[in-house]
């Protein structure tokens, strides 16, 4: 939807095309993490600790996939070349660069990935808090699914406390 | 026979001979053969605190154990970080840096041993003994980035990103050498706590947590 109000030239098909790719990318890396994941699993009993390692690696591949596919999208919603700080500094004469380039960058492309960036971001974090428990922890019987309660940032900030106490 | 080691030594530590940088035939055999020697000799020396033989024996397994398992677990990572980087060709002469500068990390370990030696036979405490290797460590580690820097710097010439590959591996290898190192304890061996081959309950405990506990006491 918001591709089609940037005007972009791609199709529903082709936005699908180019999320499944940031997704592939983004379990790519996941999986990569996986000998880190198994050898703190093999190595410590800390259960708050395996919970942020996890987020962690979730942050970093979700960002490294992200990245993919906004150097694959920018182009393509802008319907030309991504904007170097130089093309910006050359268009914007006697603008301040910093300045110049920061207004190439919100071309409808940037605004259109930013926007859906927070959606995913969010609808992502509240996905993976749904469908929880991943890990499972150690104190706990085995379930499907945990009770609906709280939300990811409150239980990742309680993590973050108890790790320290 | 000697003589012809210490001269690869020299090559390696000056990046000449086969250890130039970008070099046609990567000397992946002469880097292995440095990381198993030098580091069990440097791990005998480490050691030999508490006069157990059998606790040297054991650092000086751990040794390239510490080196080779923290390289093996980040490795899938840097392969596929190259790759979405669009890396991936470079990625043979990247890791020949890895290993280039693992090597460099145990020969300089095995420079620095007759001053830990020395340390020792002075009578220096347990704390003292840990604060040296800790020192060795740390400018062996420096040596090692002195070699990685020269096998990136083309890289990075060629190709900027490589400074991202290079900053993900340092960061992950750090993050998981710490843990490791924290689990094949004891090194040195307390002359308190008996000859072991791994701490009791080595697996149950961790590094980075016992440091957010440290830093948590320090800032009450």
């Amino acid at each position: 939807m918001f591709s089609a109000l940037a005007r972009s030239r791609l199709d529903l098909s082709a936005t699908l095309r180019l999320l499944l790719v940031a997704v592939t990318v983004n379990l790519a890396v996941l999986a990569s993490f996986g000998p880190v994941i198994a050898f703190f699993t093999f190595s410590t009993s800390s259960y708050p600790f395996m919970k942020l390692l996890n987020v962690a690696f979730f942050v970093v591949a979700g960002c490294i996939g992200l990245g993919f596919l906004w150097r694959t999208l920018e182009p393509i919603l802008d319907g030309q070349a991504a904007p170097t700080r130089k093309d910006a500094e050359e268009d914007t004469e006697g603008a301040e660069p910093a300045l110049a380039w920061s207004r190439a960058r919100s071309r409808p492309a940037g605004r259109v990935f930013r926007a859906w960036l927070l959606i995913y971001g969010a609808v992502g974090a509240q996905m993976g808090w749904l469908l929880r428990p991943f890990i499972g922890s150690p104190n706990r019987e085995f379930q499907w699914f945990r009770e609906r309660d709280s939300n990811f940032l409150h239980d990742l900030v309680q993590t973050l406390m108890s790790l320290g106490s | 026979m000697s003589l012809v080691a210490v001269r690869e030594l020299d090559d390696l530590l000056r990046a000449r001979g086969q250890f130039t940088v970008g070099s046609r035939r990567a000397p992946w055999l002469a880097l292995c053969t440095f990381i198993v020697v030098a580091g069990p000799l440097y791990g005998l020396v480490m050691g030999s605190y508490a006069g157990s033989g059998r606790q040297a024996l054991y650092a000086a397994s751990k040794m390239p154990l510490l080196l080779g398992l923290s390289s093996l677990v980040c490795l899938p990572n840097f392969f596929i970080l190259n790759t979405v980087l669009g890396l991936r060709e470079d990625f043979p002469a990247a890791c020949r840096g890895l290993l280039a500068a693992q090597a460099t990390m145990a020969v300089t370990l095995l420079a620095l041993a007759p001053l830990v030696a020395l340390a020792y036979v002075s009578g220096v405490s347990y704390p003292g003994a840990t604060l040296c290797n800790g020192i060795a460590l740390c400018t062996a580690s420096g040596a090692a980035q002195v070699t990685l820097a020269r096998h990136y710097r083309p890289l990075i010439d060629r190709d900027p990103r490589h400074r991202h590959g290079l900053v993900a591996w340092l960061v992950l290898y750090v993050f998981v050498a710490v843990q490791l190192a924290w689990l094949l304890r004891p090194f040195i061996g307390s002359p308190d706590m008996g000859v072991r081959f791994l701490r009791e309950n080595a697996f149950q405990s961790n590094a980075h947590v016992e440091l957010v506990h440290l830093a948590s006491l320090l800032t009450r």
